[in-house]
């Protein structure tokens, strides 16, 4: 009896990590392959796959902002947006350190930066995207430090990854194994740019308006760390240039100081020497049909800003004696 | 910790493991400990709360049963009082002060208390008096072992959520040697297989839908609140039956035997068959504790009335300090009293007294889910606004007029979640008619497959974003 109960149990077993184990590896087989959307640019980077001359990290404010087709056409360089939604330096760092150990190429990298960018999060966005690069410890790090619990469960215990995705994940993992399958390759969209083709929506007015007055804040470890960030990439002759997107002017009216945001920009400009460019209160930031909300720049204020600031990287670039 | 965390795995393997590695005589001992740990997991503090009940209640046991018949009482108000009155100063001091203060127009209100309603209180609290009011009423002996009687109060898989549990059916159970039983543990783990798909496939699934209409009401029309209100009722039976389940299977592998609490409730065809098949030790405990003492059925008929409203309202107090609650257990009280009151007695179809089974408890839970009585008539008054034009637009649109979300879902995954809820019935169905012991009698790949398949479904469609089980916060 005792023995049907142990191979009862153990057939059961091995019927079920079985299970456990080849879905693991499906998934992780389907997305690593991808190369689209946010996880496609994470997975990028840990594969070493992309190298421009001009890299563009940041939040959704660049990644919808900046056109690296308008920044090549004005430099003559290649460029990539590296931007990830609603992410803020303090998580994606570790894909900065990861981009400069592979980078042959990379000459200048710009932070596109909006007047939350400084704040601590005390919780990951989009954890699920990181899910099949936990292996390494430059990208997963800075994740850990935010939120330990989820990452280190997800790193270590087996199959807690099913736990901790969400369907997405599985889209893109199904989405690679169809590709694999098909003999076909993802390849990034517009280098990283995800342009919104909307008009200012009817009720960005009304946020603006109930919105009351905030106060925008500066942690300071995130602060050191940025200085920290821009110092490693200087020590490998890579140019660093800090820039604050357009904002539309009446939300960032709503601001009650930007006196921290400005003393924060001038002290990493002066402990670091990187070039800082203010496009906040650009001539683009009076026009609402430039924005299809009050921090994100619609199609035709991305276009026009991307060239302003193509130009403002060449100059940059001339002076430095990049070609 | 949450029945559907990592921690509770650990901690359920281990407490398991270590209960039948131990001798029998320290079992008691260990499941004491691991329900102490499991308790305070959550607010260490509040165990000091647990603990003066018990002792309390302990020796209170032991007076009435030593004291003369005119003393008896004495012992048993002052352990009622006691617990009664730590639940009404955790959860029910700032819902009367709040009222009082409602009537007062001057600025001399008084203040309320900033406390934390200590988790299961109802529950623990509601347990430990059917203890005291048995030996009372002697049908129970009083425990004199206190071990064994703080473990009757404080058996983790029970504390928090119930079933509300009657000493006469556990007490005895902690003093009996549980064997190793392969049998009994895998149909216990099935239960919490069971349980887990109902709370993290199902509710919390639904709850993402009732949530968005919840907190939007703004935003949708009348089909859409309909819809939540059907999506509530289940994920309120899911989320609370799945608790059960997981609380029952997690006993059943230790070898105790739990009472049901959950009997396929939406398959009733009357609101009096329903409460016999929703959440049924508390039911029965009104019903034993309250209804009963205050004649039952065998008064006037309005005296029946009265105190099925009575028994109703206090159950919805129960629940919470809430008008909303107190509105909730009067409408079951209504339905109720005329379903006692019924003299035609008409042959419907069932199918009819499903429906409108269904219906009212549905439109009753409206009143369960909101947040106070004008959200509650204001939800209501939307499902009801069939004169509106756009009843019937379920989706928002986007700007250039094409269905964009419904109820905050894609359409995709707002079909695939209104799927579960036929899948639920299907589950319901099958339990019911024992049609799952079929699996047993098939090929055992099979049955492998199956339960293999189903913990990997609860992996990767469970919602572990540690959504609460919606009865931790009575």
């Amino acid at each position: 009896m005792r023995n049907k109960r142990f191979k009862q149990v153990f057939f059961f077993g091995l019927i079920l990590f079985s299970m456990l184990f080849v879905l693991h590896f499906v998934l992780q087989f389907g997305i690593k392959s991808i190369r689209i959307d946010q996880i496609g640019k994470i997975n990028a980077i840990a594969a070493h796959d992309i190298d421009p001359e001009i890299a563009i990290f940041g939040s959704s404010v660049s990644e919808v902002g900046i056109s690296p087709e308008e920044i090549q056409k004005s430099t003559g360089l290649s460029c990539f947006n590296f931007s990830l939604n609603g992410t803020s330096f303090y998580q994606y760092r570790g894909l900065i350190d990861e981009f400069t150990t592979y980078s042959k190429v990379n000459k200048v990298v710009v932070f596109a930066e909006a007047y939350f960018s400084f704040s601590k999060r005390d919780a990951l966005m989009a954890p699920d995207h990181y899910l099949a690069q936990l292996s390494n410890d430059r990208i997963r790090l800075p994740l850990e430090q935010i939120d330990p619990d989820l990452i280190l469960k997800s790193r270590y215990i087996p199959f807690y990854r099913f736990i901790a995705a969400s369907h997405i994940y599985y889209k893109y993992a199904a989405k690679g194994i169809i590709n694999k399958l098909k003999g076909t390759k993802d390849q990034p969209i517009l280098n990283g740019f995800t342009p919104v083709d909307r008009s200012w929506e009817a009720d960005a007015d009304q946020a603006i308006k109930q919105t009351g007055k905030f106060d925008i804040e500066i942690d300071r470890t995130v602060l050191r760390l940025y200085i920290q960030q821009i110092k490693r990439l200087q020590n490998k002759g890579i140019k660093v240039i800090i820039i604050l997107t357009p904002i539309y002017k009446k939300a960032l009216a709503k601001a009650t100081s930007l006196k921290p945001l400005y003393a924060a920009m001038n002290e990493i400009s002066q402990k670091t020497g990187a070039k800082f460019l203010d496009f906040s209160n650009s001539d683009l930031a009076d026009h609402k049909t430039m924005f299809y909300n009050s921090n994100h720049l619609n199609l035709k204020g991305a276009t026009l800003f991307s060239k302003q600031l193509g130009d403002s990287i060449r100059q940059l670039n001339e002076s430095w004696g990049i070609k | 910790m949450l029945f559907n965390s990592f921690e509770f795995l650990v901690f359920f393997i281990v407490t398991t493991a270590l209960f039948f590695a131990v001798k029998h005589k320290f079992r008691w001992l260990l499941l004491l400990l691991a329900s102490c740990y499991f308790y305070m997991y959550f607010i260490p503090i509040y165990i000091l709360i647990l603990f003066v009940t018990i002792i309390i209640d302990y020796f209170a046991g032991i007076w009435i049963e030593k004291s003369p018949d005119n003393r008896k009482k004495t012992y048993l108000i002052l352990s009622l009082i006691t617990n009664i009155g730590i639940l009404a100063i955790f959860k029910y001091y700032n819902f009367f002060i709040s009222n009082i203060n409602s009537f007062i127009t001057n600025e001399a209100h008084f203040s309320l208390l900033s406390i934390i309603l200590p988790v299961g209180l109802s529950f623990h609290t509601f347990q430990a008096m059917s203890y005291t009011i048995e030996v009372y009423r002697g049908k129970q002996k009083a425990e004199r072992h206190f071990g064994i009687y703080a473990l009757y109060v404080m058996f983790y898989p029970q504390l928090v959520a119930g079933p509300i549990e009657r000493p006469q059916n556990i007490l005895h159970q902690f003093k009996e040697e549980k064997k190793f039983d392969f049998d009994r543990i895998s149909s216990g783990l099935k239960l919490i297989l069971l349980g887990l798909v109902k709370k993290v496939v199902i509710a919390d699934r639904l709850a993402i839908v009732v949530d968005e209409v919840y907190a939007n009401p703004g935003g949708y029309n009348g089909i859409a609140f309909l819809i939540c209100a059907i999506f509530f009722s289940f994920q309120i039976y899911c989320d609370f039956s799945g608790y059960s389940d997981i609380a029952i299977g997690s006993a059943r592998v230790l070898g105790f035997d739990l009472m049901k609490n959950f009997r396929q409730p939406y398959f009733a065809k009357s609101i009096t068959e329903f409460w016999s098949r929703w959440h049924i030790s508390l039911s029965t405990w009104f019903k034993d504790y309250l209804y009963i003492p205050l004649g039952g059925n065998r008064v006037s008929k309005h005296r029946l009335i009265i105190n099925l409203l009575l028994v109703f309202m206090v159950s919805g107090f129960w629940h919470g300090a809430n008008w909303t609650f107190i509105v909730w257990g009067a409408i079951h009280g209504v339905l109720v009293v005329l379903a006692n009151l019924n003299k035609f007695k008409i042959n419907l179809p069932a199918f009819i007294g499903y429906g409108f089974t269904f219906f009212v408890v549905t439109i009753a839970w409206v009143f369960f889910r909101a947040e106070n009585l004008d959200a509650a008539f204001n939800f209501l008054s939307r499902i009801f606004s069939f004169s509106d034009k756009t009843y019937f637009e379920l989706s928002k649109l986007d700007i250039h007029g094409l269905p964009s979300t419904f109820l905050g879902l894609p359409l995709w995954k707002f079909l695939l979640t209104s799927l579960l809820i036929p899948i639920l019935l299907m589950i319901d169905y099958l339990v019911a008619t024992d049609k799952l012991a079929i699996l047993k009698r098939k090929n055992p790949i099979f049955s492998y497959l199956f339960y293999s398949l189903i913990i990997t479904s609860i992996m990767v469609f469970g919602v572990f974003e540690t959504k609460q089980f919606i009865y931790f916060q009575f």
